[in-house]
């Protein structure tokens, strides 16, 4: 149905003439944008978006020429409507929300994901996590309790353990209190003070950011459960781009948005230097749509609400 | 009103002195009307600033078009499951305004000049009530959140907190507006301050008390939408769940059955309100009418003159007998009772481990102390500059819309009955929207950003704007507008000449208040991504950085108590 609305645009498209003024906002406009808007879910501390993305932007900046500006958004919802709205050109999403907003027809294209290592699949795991001496040992343990989850659209923080409880035929919805932290870092602090009895968050969430942020100690929690390879968080662009923009931004993914290249552009001054999201080690690379095919087979099993597109 | 005398006056004008100087305008009046003048320009550069054009509105229909076509077919949930999550809500908001109204007497009491006992008392009364007024409940509950944990408690009590901000206002007003005579007479009589005050204040002003309580219930209720994103449970929960999945059929059919039950609270509250401030004549129609004049009037039995009433014994009556009158008020104090009962074990309160939380308060507490900004100082001052500038624009553009509005429901100036009816209706339909089902519409139309919040703050202004706009013009003495009308001039002329002239410091007045509850309302839209101020509470709040959230609150508060010196100053300069 949206497909045939974005089509009918393109058609209406076709009849202006020139480079009027009108046409612009619809799916094939063709002229540059005056700014790229840039938009991620927070995931993590409050300053740490605009931190963690600075390097991604002042590389955009530098290639295209065009001042990109960043969206504060509250959840992943907004990201995809802006993006299908075509109010936000480019996005971070996580493998669940892509899927949502490719299969949606929201008009993405995948630019890259971010890696440890250039041989690396880009991917990661989710971790079901108890307080330090708690008396869960298990994912079986997580029956009757309130857990953490992350957000009702998030991969690591609700679709994959949902699918690990089912697998242990424990319902994520009756089975447990399910209580939405809002974040993977929120979720993790919950299960740290006692807030949740057990969560979920990803990885390097639990072993290395939070406690870099000193928001947690070493050891202060246990994690139960690690769940299957997740492929790894996408970028998107807006498929409502100029066609030559959108090539030159997948270019800028698969060539210049990593530590060895970043330091070569003077960038950042070493690879220490270097920060990126999800405090990876490498960079982007680019990925192909058959990757998320994992996180469709996980809506298959769990029926999530959020999976009906 | 000066009376005409035959004698001259002493120093009375012969003709051919120079009249006297016109009376210089107060130091005072200059400044409240350059603040004025000042307001309108910031309220001005707002709109600007904040990019709100007619053109990209046009752009959006295309977006909002699109968006209209995916929540259809609207998606219901099941009846069962409405009714619970529906009286889930209500449960919420009855017992949150029975908090709110039970703490707030006590509050008023003390802060009532009338009846405080002292100034200590009154300050520290009055004090209360304005930061009860001046934080936001959401901010109330991100913080009880924190104390309680997850459940109902938290929601109710920042509710009930925020609430005697103004029930405790206005309570007080009441009661300072009472006539002192029963008090005195039992002061008299040799009753204690705790006798004069139950015996008299309080019936006098039982009046004023339901029908704040009961409109205070209609905020209460469009409030607890909000609530919803930061988990406070029902009707706002499940919507906010919805639309953060993308399942906009139920998120809009959702939307849909919250504006018709505030639009329904709305109307049966106001009514009741009409009854019992005396607006509307106690007619003999209908069920007790009848009853009425088959037993010859007793039900309504008329009061006799001085004459004391007399039970069948002859011993004069101390307490009313039971008459029609009575055993409404009875029934209607039953029937409240029972609802409250009713609600508060629904509500879903876990008191169980409310002494152990409450003990823990000083190191939850202390989590918030010092309160600071960390590295976001500068980000976090724009925002508060976003927020105010949505709070100016929103209450220009409010103000654009309500004057028509208002003008054209005021029974004295619309052109007929059935226009100015027909604007009441809209005016009362505006105000039952709730805000936040605006600012999710207007996402979807302008794109995220302040601009969203912009509008639906402003369209919220007009239920109200436009409301005291008719009010205070139906209000106008009407001699001066016939006057005018009698010297010839026309519909307009005698609308402009004279009614609209008398309506400005009323007028400006309301538009002051507007705009504090706007810039107050503006630090909460950022919670659904309408920019601001609040987008970095709850971001602070998510990941428990607890210090960056005492020092947003202290941004707001500091705001928001700027802001109401400014309207108070300049309200008392006019008049």
């Amino acid at each position: 149905m949206i497909l045939v609305g974005l089509t009918a645009c393109a058609a209406g498209a076709t009849g202006a003439t020139g480079a009027t003024e009108g046409a612009t906002d619809t799916a094939a406009a063709v002229e540059m944008p005056e700014k790229l808007v840039f938009a991620q879910i927070p995931s993590e501390s409050a300053e740490g978006i605009a931190e963690d993305n600075e390097a991604i932007i002042r590389v955009i900046e530098e290639e295209t020429g065009l001042e990109v500006e960043l969206q504060e958004v509250t959840d992943y919802a907004a990201v995809i409507e802006a993006l299908r709205a075509g109010q936000v050109q480019v996005a971070g999403l996580g493998p669940f929300s892509y899927m949502v907003a490719k299969d949606g027809g929201a008009g993405v294209e995948l630019l890259g994901s971010l890696v440890d290592a250039p041989e690396d699949e880009p991917g990661y795991q989710s971790y079901g996590i108890v307080k330090a001496g708690s008396d869960i040992t298990d994912l079986a343990g997580f029956a009757g309790k309130t857990v953490c989850f992350v957000d009702p659209t998030s991969t690591s923080g609700l679709l994959y353990p949902s699918a690990g409880l089912l697998e242990l035929g424990i319902d994520p919805e009756d089975d447990v209190t399910p209580v939405f932290a809002g974040g993977h870092d929120a979720s993790a602090l919950s299960v740290a003070d006692g807030t949740c009895d057990a969560g979920f968050a990803y990885d390097t969430m639990v072993d290395h950011e939070l406690i870099e942020a000193g928001s947690l100690q070493e050891g202060q929690l246990e994690v139960v459960w690690e769940s299957k390879m997740i492929a790894g968080s996408p970028y998107v662009a807006s498929d409502k781009l100029p066609a030559e923009l959108l090539e030159q931004l997948k270019e800028i993914f698969a060539d210049s948005l990593n530590i060895p290249a970043m330091v070569e552009s003077g960038i950042c001054t070493s690879e220490d230097d270097c920060t990126l999201p999800e405090d990876s080690g490498y960079g982007f690379v680019p990925v192909e749509d058959t990757l998320y095919d994992g996180v469709r087979e996980v809506c298959e099993i769990t029926q999530a609400p959020a999976c009906k597109v | 009103m000066a009376v005409v005398t035959d004698a001259p006056a002493p120093g009375a004008a012969t003709s051919g002195t120079p009249l006297p100087p016109r009376p210089r305008t107060s130091a005072n009046l200059v400044a409240a009307r350059t603040v004025l003048v000042l307001l309108l320009g910031a309220a001005i550069w707002s709109v600007v600033a904040l990019e709100i054009s007619v053109a990209s509105m046009v752009r959006g229909l295309e977006n909002a078009g699109l968006f209209l076509a995916r929540t259809v077919p609207l998606d219901f949930p099941p009846l069962g499951e409405l009714l619970v999550m529906t009286a889930e809500t209500l449960a919420i908001v009855v017992v949150a305004t029975v908090i709110a109204v039970v703490l707030s007497l006590p509050v008023a009491i003390f802060a009532a000049a009338s009846t405080t006992s002292g100034p200590v008392a009154q300050g520290a009364a009055r004090t209360v009530i304005v930061l009860c007024r001046a934080v936001p409940d959401v901010v109330f509950a991100i913080v009880l959140f924190r104390v309680f944990g997850l459940g109902a408690l938290p929601g109710i009590l920042a509710l009930g907190l925020h609430s005697i901000g103004m029930i405790g206002k206005l309570y007080a007003d009441a009661i300072e507006d009472l006539d002192g005579g029963p008090a005195e007479a039992v002061r008299a009589a040799g009753g204690s301050r705790a006798q004069w005050i139950t015996s008299t204040v309080i019936p006098q002003v039982m009046p004023q008390l339901i029908a704040t309580a009961l409109h205070r219930f209609d905020i209460n209720l469009r409030t607890s939408v909000l609530l919803g994103y930061v988990g406070v449970g029902g009707i706002g929960l499940e919507l906010a769940n919805a639309l953060r999945t993308m399942q906009y059929q139920r998120g809009m059919a959702l939307a849909l059955i919250i504006l018709v039950l505030c639009i329904v609270v709305e109307m049966v509250s106001g009514a009741v309100r009409a009854t019992l401030l005396g607006r509307v004549p106690a007619d003999r129609r209908g069920l007790v009418g009848f009853m009425d004049r088959v037993a010859g009037g007793w039900v309504t039995a008329p009061r006799g003159g001085s004459e004391p009433q007399r039970t069948r014994q002859g011993r004069v009556r101390v307490a009313p007998q039971w008459d029609g009158e009575r055993i409404r008020r009875f029934a209607g104090v039953t029937l409240t009772v029972a609802v409250v009962a009713v609600a508060t074990l629904y509500a879903d309160m876990d008191f169980s481990t409310m002494v152990s939380d409450l003990l823990a308060l000083p190191q939850v507490l202390a989590a918030f102390l010092p309160p600071s900004p960390q590295d976001l100082l500068d980000t976090l001052l724009e925002a508060m500059l976003v927020t105010i500038q949505i709070g100016l624009a929103a209450t220009l553009l409010g103000l654009v819309l309500a004057l028509p509005i208002g003008i054209l429901a005021a029974r004295n100036v619309a052109p007929n009955a059935s226009v100015a009816k027909f604007f009441r209706v809209v005016i009362v339909v505006v105000r039952g929207l709730p805000e936040l089902i605006l600012a999710i519409v207007f996402i979807v139309i302008t794109g995220l950003g302040p601009v969203p919040g912009t509008l639906a703050l402003a369209i919220g202004s007009v239920g109200l704007l436009g409301k005291l706009v008719a009010d205070s013009l139906e209000e106008t003495d009407v001699r001066v507008q016939d006057a005018v009308r009698a010297t010839g001039a026309t519909g307009s002329q005698v609308f402009f000449g004279s009614t609209l002239w008398q309506v400005g410091p009323q007028l400006i007045a309301h538009v002051l208040y507007q705009l504090d509850v706007n810039i107050r309302s503006a630090t909460l839209l950022g919670i659904v991504g309408a920019g601001g101020i609040g987008f970095y509470l709850l971001n602070a709040s998510r990941v428990q950085e607890f210090d960056v959230v005492a020092f947003i609150i202290l941004l707001v508060l500091v705001t928001v108590l700027a802001v109401e010196a400014l309207a108070v100053w300049t309200r008392r300069a006019l008049r």
